[in-house]
């Protein structure tokens, strides 16, 4: 209870006491209505620790019936002229009556009013109806602050019952548990009334009633019993959020006052269901026996624990934590617990369960006291404006702390004693800064634990059995993180439950338990939170998945075939998706994943989703720690510094020099990086941000690259220069600057200037690159990598004549320019066109070999960038896609020199070039001084080997080899090509490194452990750049590294070799 | 719309006089020749030689951003945003930092004029067009010895259209 609170109670709590004693001789009259009115008298002492006695009997009180009335009534007698005494300073105390303890042994005479009745007729409950009945104000000096208290404060009570209840369902005996719920409705009761809430007090009240027939053990909190005490907690809970936005909470209370009365009806009706027809003398014998704590055949837990602290055996934390287990494991002895995990020995244990026994003998009464669990009253409430503003301040001492150390970096000679204030202020601000924040984080365990009631909800109105689990309620996470992952985890889990979980029956067929289990897990990883959703259920039906995605028109069939599983599985996060086959209440009603992946995102995160068909379904969430602090690239742009949230960080590249840039290529005026086989599209950002270019971004030789995902999408982000990571505080912009989404907020640098934090979506957004190109760009490339397909090639497509569709491998385009036509230049030598200093040589393919011209009108073309010993470029009309395809290329279908042949391509026949033919041709005399020290006059008389798996490299290679007029033998993997040394000549071994059966190297390692083969140069042509390999490739005795397509490359290594080749050198010496 | 939030649209000074103000105080300041004020409760404070983060993209009138003791204050160049024909720059320009419903932001002025008090019953509905400017950034004029006070609603110049 919060200090105002408690302070504007105090004000009423004289009068409280005046009043009940006043009213007492009425009572004693049989006046029955008046405990009515010392009942609400009382309500305003609540919660005060001094008046527990007092209100635990006025809680019997409003339920009591016959004998036990009567004692009750004394002992409240006798309480309340305690209190008054002390309150009046030892003054006038009412008549010494006995306690109830004692009065057991003589029964009173049974006052008229107090005959049994239907319990839901209690006096003080049908007074409470009335009540409602009249004007509903809340009391007028109860200001907003007290108020949002009460909610803040109920809702958390909520919470506790909530959870409570959902114990009771497995331990329906457990009386720890049925306090637990008992306790917090009654001070939601007790608050509400002070309040003048009366609809929700008379809502508390009514359940009081109904539990206090279960503490009497008169009825067990299950089945029916908890499902009406969750409807009023959702029903209280809903009562509470309504007053906490409205403007008049009396008239919420005025709203709600049918709803209410029916429910109390319908708690009074439980109650006469549940409870057998009052026998008093049975009855009143249980309900003593009940409170006769001495008769309890082993203390109850909680006091053992406080034994234990007071005689310092254990810590009050040690307890806390003690307790917390012991919630979780049911009916376990404190005791027990202290022992079995060694934090306390038994003895301790022992000699603190004796002095309990003790303690209960001499003082019963005090046995009742319960110890509430975890929450020792060592919080307070603090506006997060205010830790705000605290975060702000800390965030200005650093500030400081920085432009300290540096003005006085140079004198801590002339100032003695100067380093060591330094440090400590340093250390101290440092640590005020790191304090400051730690105030906004909460364990997430707060948010798991709602979901067990979601999950028992599920379960019921779907008719299956889950069991959920949770784990890592620990781990912490920023409050307004764990706000914004409600929602989107309920969503996923109503999905564990309904479309994971298969009933009963159909899982015991499956031969898994009839019992569902879901598990919910956090774990910290690095500066990231883990939230771990997964399901023992069905798994996502894939093929149900693609049918919904093509009938729903999310792909085209050709699109579809392409996509990986993974892919497949991920356009369940696409909008409009839900594959329930039958619309449920619980989900698919059109929002589903698409906007659980929207949330997650928007809070900075990612998703991702596998699933095990028959096996269940996994659902992890990435999310930053906190929305306020985050760790963050810092980058520079022009001359302007940004923050890019490490979250969307994958990986930092850096090109320098021509080889690197090899990999870099221009599209059509936007650019790509071939990473690891997979296609980025690049972005310069300070292109996206129009700032002026400075001699940084005019760089061609070197460049940085920030490779950032955001959801699916993946590209390059190409900045000026990379600072370093920073820890930085995320401040939002203000209103001015909110419809910029390049822009996820500002952050405040050292040196005290803002700096831009960039929106890694926003960005994409802006330059264009959407989902579609992204999984034309990488995902495939992701595919292939997964399924292991070493035939997919990245290719360009491009036309002359319209009608036709030409190809070349994308690894040897080095850039595409687009060009105006009037550009090219008729020169001497050929058609030029100026580029950089120098004029760039042009081809045309029409003019080279018989095909369909280009249209006559083409007012700029495309120039397609080769660099074959110099550089030429290759004019072109329109470039048509830049795809992944597993192609077959058919050599005789079309054997024109200059093509390689001819193969379908997104369903159009599409001529692949030979480019390397093609230049020559145009420029004979660029080839022809390398082919000097042939051996051999008869180049057919050269056989060499050529050992590639991939059908597409073994035809190009081919190609490349026989064109200049080597007899050439193929091999599809290391086996085959063993077989083929065995059994023809060979004079020179082509071999790809990553195949099937035999690689590269193991057959490189058996041609060298062959005498017969002695000095056999072997070439390995590859796309592996890695260093190891090469070193691999060496010991196992290969002559020559060379990467795949480049034809020059090979040719001239192959001419380089043969004069080794044992064959050739026989030759010779003939 | 709940009644508070009838109340936060209306204008800061408006809102003053509904409460029985009889007279307000205005910080006033010049744009070019032209004089104008601000409700002096708006006024949080004034600022001189601020260096300014620029945002690329952002509206024309958005000059950049602001470290503020730890806030991030967006500076508004208030004659672009006034509408008001460019003129030219002043080589010292000041930050006047203002908060309008919560939200905070600095507007750059030329010239710093003095804190001048007015009598409600002196300020007048700004007519229909006055020195090129937005009416619905004014808050209403007054007529003083030698020049005409313009004084802006500020929640409408930091609002987003």
């Amino acid at each position: 209870m919060q200090w105002k609170l408690v302070r504007a109670m105090k004000k009423q709590q004289a009068d409280a006491i005046d009043q009940i004693v006043n009213l007492a001789p009425r009572l004693e009259e049989g006046d029955i209505a008046t405990i009515g009115d010392i009942y609400r008298a009382v309500e305003s002492l609540d919660d005060l620790a001094d008046f527990k006695n007092l209100r635990d009997i006025l809680t019997q009180l409003t339920t009591a019936e016959g004998d036990q009335f009567r004692q009750l009534y004394d002992s409240l007698q006798q309480v309340v002229g305690e209190i008054h005494g002390q309150l009046t300073d030892g003054g006038k105390t009412t008549q010494k009556k006995t306690s109830p303890q004692m009065a057991q042994s003589e029964p009173q005479p049974v006052p008229p009013a107090t005959k049994p009745s239907p319990p839901a007729q209690s006096p003080a409950a049908a007074i409470l109806i009335e009540e409602t009945e009249n004007t509903d104000e809340v009391a007028d000096f109860i200001d907003k602050d007290l108020f949002l208290e009460f909610v803040e404060e109920s809702l958390s009570h909520l919470q506790t019952i909530e959870l409570n209840i959902l114990s009771l369902e497995t331990d329906p005996d457990n009386r720890t548990f049925i306090d637990n719920v008992f306790r917090p409705f009654h001070t939601i009761k007790g608050v509400s009334g002070f309040l003048n809430l009366k609809v929700i007090h008379f809502i508390c009240h009514a359940l009081e009633n109904l539990l206090d027939d279960a503490r009497n053990g008169q009825m067990t909190i299950t089945g029916p019993i908890s499902d009406l005490v969750l409807d009023a907690v959702d029903l209280l809970k809903n009562m509470i959020e309504t007053c906490r936005s409205a403007e008049s909470p009396a008239k919420v209370m005025s709203d709600f006052r049918e709803e209410a009365q029916a429910f109390a009806a319908r708690i009074a009706s439980a109650r006469a269901a549940a409870v057998p027809a009052p026998e008093p003398e049975g009855s009143v014998a249980a309900e003593i026996a009940e409170q006769q704590p001495a008769a309890d055949p082993e203390p109850p837990p909680p006091i053992l624990g406080s034994i234990l602290v007071e005689s310092n055996a254990i810590s009050p934390e040690v307890l806390d934590e003690a307790v917390k287990l012991q919630e979780t494991q049911d009916g376990t002895r404190l005791g027990e617990i202290l022992v079995h995990e060694k934090m306390a020995s038994p003895k301790m244990v022992a000699n603190a369960l004796r002095r309990q026994t003790e303690a209960k003998k001499s003082a019963p009464e005090e046995s009742k006291r319960i110890i509430t669990t975890g929450d020792s009253g060592e919080t307070i409430r603090v506006r997060i404006s205010l830790l705000n503003q605290l975060m702000n301040l800390a965030g200005e001492l650093v500030l400081g702390r920085n432009q300290l150390l540096q003005t006085l970096a140079g004198h801590s000679d002339q100032i003695q004693g100067l380093n060591a204030v330094l440090q400590h202020v340093d250390r101290v601000t440092s640590e005020v800064q790191e304090a400051v924040m730690q105030t906004r984080m909460q364990p997430i365990g707060g948010l798991f634990s709602r979901f067990h009631r979601v999950a028992r909800d599920l379960a019921r109105s779907l008719g299956k059995e889950i069991d959920l689990t949770i784990s890592g309620d620990q781990v912490e996470l920023d409050k307004s993180l764990i706000e914004a992952l409600s929602d989107p985890l309920t969503h996923i889990i109503r999905n564990c439950a309904d479309h994971g979980i298969e009933d009963p029956k159909t899982r015991e067929a499956h031969g898994k338990p009839a019992t569902g289990h879901i598990s919910l897990r956090a774990l910290q990883e690095g500066g990231k939170v883990r939230v771990i959703v997964s399901d023992d259920g069905a798994g996502v039906n894939l093929e149900r998945v693609r049918a919904k995605a093509l009938e729903s028109g999310l792909v085209d069939r050709d699109t579809m075939q392409k996509m990986s599983d993974k892919e497949t599985l991920r356009l369940l996060f696409e909008p409009g998706f839900s594959t329930a086959q039958a619309v449920t209440g619980v989900s698919g009603r059109g929002v589903g994943m698409d906007v659980v992946r929207q949330n997650v995102e928007g809070i900075g995160g990612t998703i991702d989703i596998e699933t095990v068909q028959g096996g269940g379904t996994t659902i992890s969430l990435d999310l930053p720690l906190t929305l306020a602090i985050i760790p963050a690239l810092i980058v520079l742009a022009g001359d302007l510094r940004f923050a890019i949230p490490q979250i969307n960080l994958m990986e930092l590249v850096h090109l320098e020099g021509e080889e690197a840039m090899r990999d870099l290529m221009h599209i059509s005026g936007s650019s790509v990086y071939r990473l690891r086989g997979e296609m980025l599209p690049l972005l310069r950002l300070s292109d996206v941000l129009e700032l002026e270019p400075n001699e940084l971004s005019a760089r061609q030789d070197a460049l940085s690259i920030a490779v950032l995902a955001s959801g699916q999408t993946q590209f390059g982000l190409v900045i000026d220069r990379i600072y370093d990571t920073e820890e930085i505080v995320v401040k939002p912009l203000g209103n001015l600057l909110k419809n910029l989404t390049l822009y996820a907020g500002a952050t405040l640098m050292g040196d005290g200037r803002p700096a831009l934090i960039l929106d890694v979506a926003g960005l994409a957004n802006k330059a264009n690159i959407s989902l579609t190109e992204d999984q034309d760009f990488g995902a495939q490339g992701t595919k292939a990598a997964e399924e292991g397909g070493s035939d997919e090639q990245s290719i360009l497509l491009f036309t002359v004549n319209p009608d036709d569709q030409y190809a070349v491998p994308l690894s040897q385009v080095s850039r595409l320019e687009k060009v105006d036509s009037s550009e090219i230049r008729q020169a001497i030598q050929g058609k030029v066109i100026p580029y950089r200093d120098t004029l760039l040589p042009l081809v045309f393919l029409e003019d080279l070999v018989d095909v369909r011209p280009p249209p006559e009108d083409r007012s700029s073309v495309t120039i397609l960038v080769f660099d074959i010993e110099r550089e030429v470029g290759l004019v072109v009309t329109e470039i048509v896609d830049s795809v992944e395809v597993s192609v077959q290329i058919d050599s005789t279908s079309l054997s024109i020199k200059g093509f390689t042949g001819m193969s379908l391509v997104q369903d159009r026949p599409t001529a692949f070039l030979d480019i390397y033919q093609i230049i020559e041709s145009a420029f004979p005399e660029w080839f022809n001084n390398q082919k000097a020290n042939i051996p051999t006059s008869n180049k057919e008389d050269i056989t060499i080997l050529l050992v590639e798996d991939s059908s597409f490299y073994r035809t190009v290679e081919k190609n490349y080899l026989s064109q200049e007029g080597f007899t050439v033998l193929e091999a599809e993997d290391g086996l085959q090509a063993l077989k083929i040394l065995k059994s023809q000549p060979v004079d020179l071994v082509v071999t790809d490194i990553e195949m099937p059966n035999m690689n590269g190297f193991e057959l490189t390692r058996q041609v060298r452990a062959t005498a017969e083969w002695n000095g056999l140069p072997i070439i390995a042509v590859t796309s592996m750049a890695k260093e190891e390999d090469r070193e691999e490739g060496k010991e196992a005795g290969i002559d020559s590294y060379l990467v795949k397509l480049r034809r020059e490359d090979l040719i001239n290594e192959v001419y380089h070799l043969l004069p080794r080749s044992p064959r050739q050198k026989g030759r010779i010496a003939s | 719309m709940t009644e508070t939030d009838v109340a936060t649209n209306r204008s800061f000074t408006q809102d003053q006089v509904q409460r029985g103000a009889k007279s307000l105080q205005f910080a006033t300041f010049y744009l070019g020749s032209e004089l104008f004020g601000i409700n002096i409760l708006q006024v949080q404070e004034i600022l001189l030689n601020q260096r300014i983060t620029p945002v690329p993209l952002a509206s024309e009138y958005i000059l950049g951003l602001i470290g503020l003791r730890g806030l991030i204050v967006t500076a508004v160049d208030l004659k672009r945003r006034l509408g008001l024909s460019q003129g030219e720059t002043v080589e010292e320009p000041y930050q006047i930092v203002v908060t309008s419903n919560d939200s905070i932001a600095s507007l750059q002025v030329d010239r710093i004029g003095d804190v001048l008090e007015i009598d409600v019953n002196q300020l007048q509905p700004p007519p229909n067009s006055l020195k090129d400017i937005d009416t619905r950034f004014l808050e209403g004029i007054t007529m003083l010895k030698n020049e005409i006070l313009a004084v802006l609603n500020i929640s409408a110049v930091l609002e987003v259209n």
